[in-house]
């Protein structure tokens, strides 16, 4: 094949690429293809996974509660590495959360059609994601049953919090990021709940799909405004998730720490949470697809045009990487020069090397396209991400805070067994959730996919 | 449910796009008001093909963004500046950029919020029961069929006419949607369960809301009282862990509490201000120079001008701060020029900053040995500045003979080394000024008021008693309780009484 003819065959694909819906793409299919998961029993895998799922959640509620009843003490945190797990896994999880709405209102401002098919479940995962990320820094303040202290409710010692402090922005951030995330998913959903709701055979079915679906009838007046919401809505959320992770990165970067203290650390951390995201929208899209029967709703298309996201994010959270090995030579700052030697050659280099080949090296096999449509490589290196990721977080607080300003209190940071158990015992809270949300919620957003079929479009009016 | 019945609306099917595009375009150029297309997804071109005008939401979250933004602003700068202002290390209290954060998160909350609820509430729901609903056809409306109903509300609505019209659209199917008179409603047990769960929620803000505006006797109630309660022997307290019953444990024989106590050994003049026979040196171990005297000068400004102010009279910030809340039972800090200490050797100088002195904090783990020299150094050019006139600047320290009348009885020149050493001179001045308490000069055979109106005269039996019993005799306008009962023997107090019946006016 000459040159050209790749041009001419790539424009093609531009002008006319492959439908977003295939198969048998009339509307009545796609209604009965998500809403049959809804209504029928869920293949034997949904519950096994379930009841590994639920096993591992009541781990986390177990260690919840001895951590609760014994105190910040149970985990690894000591000094100087007081920010141990709890802060990476807080990181981790909201990071994740982010793809979603990158997903749902940046791509839908970008009037990339594509997102249709995935847009719901990235939502979903946002929200459960978010959850997952929130109970970290709750549990983390030790007396939880005075958390109520970090709003500004009037409270009996007549004190107000500190507004200056980035850990008080972080309250803010994240508890607006869910409520917006939580509003703007539920409102996808009510369309689709009526859905299910005209389609329910029995009473309670009826019932419930119906509270929750409002009275919708899909008038067009409602329509409408519902359309100009959810435009306004996306808008809203676009800058709120930059606002989201730039807040978090300022947890660290406000601080005058060595490798924590540099301004590349908001779109550093913007672009490492949509990377690590997306790599989790892969992780849950490939086997949800396989397991629903929903491989017409999210096609290879779909997948490739994510493991595209992945490899361009992941690309730039290399750039951060080598920017700040850069910042630390350049500003001629011995103890920042420390900090990152150590970081990359001191007692954590395992985990630093670790993060580079998982994030840096690991999506560069994208740059074929066999390897961008096949699944299982897909798979893999989407699991990859999402462990080079957690890494990530890991390096940048443990790595700078074990070499304290005091050599005499430098120190190695080793997890505890109830570490351990809440990391992966969030996971369990995570997968429930999503095993729920699979077996009674619309994985796809049906009357959005809708939109993108040619029955949605006029053919005599343009 | 009644079956009175009457004529809600008139459906009709349509079953693409095209067909509901058209028929939109041929019900809203007859004019109708009161109609609507249902369609299973937005349709692209449907609103123009109705005339649906454009909504005004847009304008709600314009407002919203705006009072959630500047309601940011005013919460943080009265909560954070005016109500209970953060005192950082000199900064204003008030500075906007660390404060843009919250207002940004707070702009896009509310306008979320009201764009969420006032779409729902522009779009009439969340409604229990649409008469269309009724029609069994409809349920495709949310799958993949396309409606169009006009009500009988509607003031063109004619049912034949309007029949018609929809025929003549070219719709699958016409049909009239009934309504009954009474409409359904949502079941009893779920409007209790709702407001039930909606009392509950009020019920923890309550509970802040009551403990904000009381004052508690109680401490706070921890649900896990871990902190309250800690598994601790505490210094004072007794333990059976040991042999001797204390938690505390003594120091070890041949060890040291600090680190570098050890060289007391080797010269022990120079770390204790005294030399092996237990007599203060009187004059500084090191050669005084003026970078010596300099560096007393700094470390006494750093370490000592706090209470005992910059000139040594005793006027530093925190005593007039003590003063000012008229704090019970503080002592004030000394005036550095008084005859008794101007009159110490300096070891005992030296042994005072190092051990500390009555409320005076020992300062032998903050200020190096040497530094604690050229402070006790600095403190005679500091004492030289304000006796000047009276004595040779850097002379030799004036004796304690110099200070007293050498033709004293030498019971009442006892009693005035008392009057130092038991330190009484601390909150009883001899020349007239008030301390803590009054001035022993001219106490004696003066006239005391006391709180039970009574009166007495200040004889030899009166100055016993206060002595042995500070609180047997309260004089008006002075604290009970604040004096302790100097550890004295009898000999010393007649001594003591001796000397302030000598300075009797």
């Amino acid at each position: 094949m000459s040159n050209g003819e790749i041009a001419s065959a790539e424009l093609d694909n531009i002008i006319d690429p492959p439908a977003l819906v295939q198969g048998k793409a009339d509307l009545a299919t796609i209604t009965e293809t998500v809403s049959r998961v809804a209504e029928h029993k869920p293949p034997k895998a949904w519950y096994i996974g379930f009841a590994m799922a639920l096993g591992v959640l009541g781990m986390l509620g177990m260690a919840v509660l001895y951590l609760i009843a014994t105190g910040v003490g149970v985990w690894g945190n000591n000094q100087p590495v007081a920010w141990g797990w709890p802060i990476v896994n807080f990181v981790f999880w909201v990071g994740i959360g982010h793809a979603g709405t990158l997903i749902s209102a940046v791509l839908y401002l970008f009037r990339q059609g594509w997102r249709t098919g995935i847009n719901r479940f990235s939502e979903a995962m946002t929200i459960f994601a978010v959850i997952c990320a929130g109970l970290f820094p709750a549990i983390h303040v030790g007396r939880i049953w005075v958390i109520y202290w970090v709003f500004p409710i009037p409270n009996q010692m007549a004190m107000w919090p500190q507004f200056r402090s980035p850990l008080l922005w972080d309250v803010f951030a994240v508890s607006t990021y869910f409520t917006v995330s939580l509003l703007f998913w539920y409102m996808g959903l009510v369309p689709d709940l009526a859905t299910l709701r005209d389609r329910s055979k029995t009473k309670i079915r009826r019932l419930m799909y119906g509270i929750f679906a409002l009275g919708w009838t899909g008038a067009n007046r409602q329509w409408h405004r519902y359309e100009r919401a959810y435009l306004l809505l996306a808008a809203l959320a676009t800058p709120l998730v930059l606002s989201v992770h730039s807040v978090v990165s300022f947890d660290f970067a406000v601080s005058q720490l060595p490798g924590w203290h540099t301004t590349i650390f908001p779109p550093y951390f913007v672009a490492g949470a949509i990377f690590s995201g997306f790599a989790m929208v892969v992780t849950l899209a490939v086997p949800a697809r396989a397991l629903f029967g929903l491989r017409d709703l999210i096609t290879l298309r779909h997948l490739e045009l994510m493991n595209k996201v992945i490899m361009a994010t992941g690309m730039l959270v290399g750039y951060a990487y080598a920017m700040e090995f850069f910042m630390a030579w350049y500003s001629g700052n011995k103890y920042e020069g420390f900090a990152f030697v150590n970081r990359a050659f001191g007692p954590y280099a395992w985990a630093y090397w670790i993060m580079v080949t998982c994030n840096v090296i690991t999506p560069q096999i994208y740059w074929f396209k066999k390897a961008r449509r096949s699944i299982p490589i897909m798979f893999v290196v989407s699991i990859f991400v999402n462990i080079g990721m957690w890494f990530e977080r890991f390096v940048i607080t443990v790595t700078s805070l074990n070499r304290d300003f005091l050599p005499s209190s430098w120190n190695y940071f080793s997890p505890t067994v109830i570490d351990w158990a809440t990391l992966i015992g969030s996971f369990g809270l995570f997968f429930t959730l999503f095993l729920l949300f699979c077996r009674f919620l619309p994985q796809v957003a049906i009357a959005e996919v809708k939109t993108q079929t040619p029955h949605a479009h006029s053919h005599s009016a343009h | 449910m009644s079956n009175n019945t009457k004529q809600f609306a008139v459906l009709a099917e349509y079953e693409t796009v095209d067909e509901i595009l058209s028929a939109a375009v041929k019900v809203r150029d007859a004019g109708y008001a009161k109609w609507d297309c249902y369609t299973p997804m937005p349709v692209h071109g449907l609103d123009d093909a109705m005339g649906v005008e454009q909504t005004r939401l847009p304008w709600f979250t314009l407002c919203a963004g705006i009072t959630g933004g500047s309601l940011g602003v005013l919460m943080q700068w009265w909560m954070n500046a005016v109500d209970y202002p953060f005192i950082t290390s000199g900064k204003p209290d008030w500075s906007l950029p660390a404060n843009i954060p919250i207002v940004f998160e707070l702009t896009i909350l509310f306008s979320a919020l009201t764009t969420f609820f006032a779409m729902w509430i522009m779009n009439n729901l969340p409604r229990w029961y649409s008469p269309l609903s009724r029609v069994k056809r409809f349920a495709r409306a949310t799958d993949d069929r396309f409606f169009l109903a006009i009500e009988t509300a509607d003031p063109l609505f004619d049912a034949s006419a309007t029949e018609s019209l929809l025929r003549e659209t070219g719709a699958h199917a016409i049909e009239s949607v009934e309504d009954p008179d009474e409409s359904p409603t949502p079941p009893i047990w779920l409007k209790h369960s709702l407001l039930i769960a909606g009392t509950g929620l009020l019920i923890p803000l309550m509970i802040i809301a009551y403990a904000r505006f009381n004052t508690q006797e109680a401490p706070r109630v921890h649900l896990v009282p871990d902190m309250d309660f800690q598994e601790k022997y505490k210094a004072q307290n007794p333990s059976p862990l040991f042999e001797d019953g204390r938690a505390a444990r003594a120091q070890l024989a041949g060890t040291f509490a600090f680190e570098d106590d050890h060289l007391i050994l080797e010269d022990p003049g120079y770390y204790t201000g005294k030399d092996e026979g237990g007599d203060y040196l009187a004059e500084v171990p090191i050669e005084v120079t003026r970078e010596f005297l300099e560096r007393g000068r700094q470390r006494y400004a750093i370490n000592c001008a706090v209470c005992h102010g910059y000139d040594g009279v005793g006027d530093g910030t925190v005593n007039q701060r003590a003063q000012s809340l008229q704090t019970a039972g503080w002592i004030p800090p000394s005036n550095l020029h008084q005859a008794y200490i101007a009159a110490q050797p300096k070891g005992q100088l030296f042994e005072s900053i190092t051990m500390g002195i009555r409320n005076m904090p020992g300062y032998k783990s903050a200020i190096t040995t040497e530094d604690r020299w050229a402070i006790v150094a600095y403190l005679e050019a500091l004492q030289g500045t304000q006796e000047a006139g009276a004595r040779q600047l850097w002379g030799a320290a004036p004796s304690v003979e110099e200070v007293s009348p050498s033709d004293e009885d030498p019971l009442v020149a006892k009693g005035r080394e008392l009057h130092t050493t038991k330190t009484c001179i601390a909150c009883h001045s001899l020349d007239g000024t008030t301390l803590v308490s009054g001035s022993f000069l001219g106490l004696a055979g003066s006239e005391r008021k006391l709180t039970d109106g009574t009166a007495v005269v200040a004889d030899e039996a009166y100055l016993h008693e206060s002595i042995m019993d500070p609180n047997a005799k309260i004089v008006e306008g002075y604290v009970p309780g604040l004096m302790v009962i100097p550890p004295i023997s009898d000999d010393e107090r007649e001594a003591l009484v001796a000397f302030i019946l000598s300075l009797k006016q």
